[in-house]
């Protein structure tokens, strides 16, 4: 076969369509294409809803999983700051998460009915009684001791 | 009106919004008769072909919007045309196989469909194409029976000029070797 006998078979094809096949087809086509075109749009909709809520569950989880974290911790910051009102910059940053003034420790006023304790002995007399020199090498004991330092912080 | 003021006059509906409906209907009026032929020469059956016909228009809706018209309108057409006929066979379980195997499926669709005519030198041209490698068949078929250019083509596959016209030539090669062999 030659060229010459591609050219006798020309474009014919051994293939037929039914009988008004292609009338019509384009308005078929263009309501399948509207159909699915909608549900495209409904199910990004629908995707975008699924991903705003689950962003927001997650900010939700993450918020209650570190803030009880953190609620017992409050208080003491701020006996802590109250115990320093030196450090007044720091305190006024802080002084609105402080509601209220932590209560002084109030020392009950001595019974009556009760004898007082021979043994307990006030602490003035004691400091009368001492020495300038023991003053002074109990003041540089208390100057020198860590601990002491620490604890008054 | 030439081909080229349509393809102006369907691109510039298309990008409008208002006018867009109208354009699709004109494109499919325009462009269904030779794109269904090019699909139904690939996949030989007609259900398939009419499917396939209808997967690629709607996708044409869909992307629309994406078509900047810097190539011809008919060769992205033919390119979506082509991609879906792809994808049908690699997606199907009853096509998803090897080339060959492929072939003589095509060829067997062929002789057992009752929409073909019984002209003998036809069934056996068709016969001969559907035996050749993939892209020599469709090579073949875009430039014998549609007629582009090999620059349309070369669009239409994403190959060079050069490969293309040394596929076509293999494929004429095989095709008067296969209607020699197999003449009556």
């Amino acid at each position: 076969m030659n060229e010459e006998e591609f050219k006798e078979i020309g474009k014919r094809l051994p293939y037929s369509v039914p009988d008004g096949f292609f009338s019509g087809i384009a308005e078929k086509t263009l309501a399948e294409a509207r159909k699915r075109e909608h549900a495209r749009v409904v199910r990004i909709r629908i995707w975008r809803s699924v991903v705003a809520a689950s962003l927001i569950a997650a900010a939700w989880g993450t918020y209650y999983l570190l803030i009880p974290a953190r609620t017992p911790e409050m208080p003491i910051v701020a006996q802590q700051i109250h115990r320093q009102p030196q450090d007044t910059g720091f305190r006024e940053a802080v002084t609105p998460v402080v509601s209220k003034k932590p209560e002084e420790p109030q020392t009950p006023e001595p019974r009556k009915d009760i004898a007082p304790d021979a043994g307990a002995e006030e602490i003035g007399p004691l400091l009368e009684r001492l020495t300038d020199e023991e003053l002074l090498e109990l003041a540089a004991m208390y100057k020198a001791d860590s601990f002491m330092e620490t604890s008054t912080q | 009106m030439s081909e080229a003021t349509v393809d102006a006059d369907i691109f510039s509906m298309l990008n409008a919004p208002e006018t867009r409906e109208k354009g699709f209907l004109l494109l499919v009026n325009t462009y269904k008769e030779p794109i269904y032929w090019h699909i139904r020469r690939l996949v030989v059956s007609h259900d398939d072909a009419e499917d396939i016909l209808q997967e690629t228009f709607i996708k044409v809706y869909r992307f629309a919007g994406s078509y900047k018209g810097d190539s011809r309108l008919y060769t992205w057409l033919y390119r979506i045309a082509t991609n879906e006929c792809l994808q049908f066979f690699r997606q199907s379980k009853k096509w998803n196989s090897n080339s060959g195997r492929r072939n003589e499926m095509l060829v067997g669709e062929m002789a057992g469909h009752d929409g073909h005519s019984g002209d003998t030198i036809l069934v056996k041209f068709q016969e001969a194409i559907l035996h050749l490698p993939e892209k020599q068949r469709l090579v073949f078929n875009l430039r014998y029976y549609d007629e582009l250019s090999y620059e349309d083509i070369s669009q239409i596959l994403n190959s060079s000029v050069n490969t293309l016209k040394t596929n076509y030539h293999y494929a004429r090669e095989r095709i008067e070797q296969y209607l020699k062999e197999h003449a009556e």
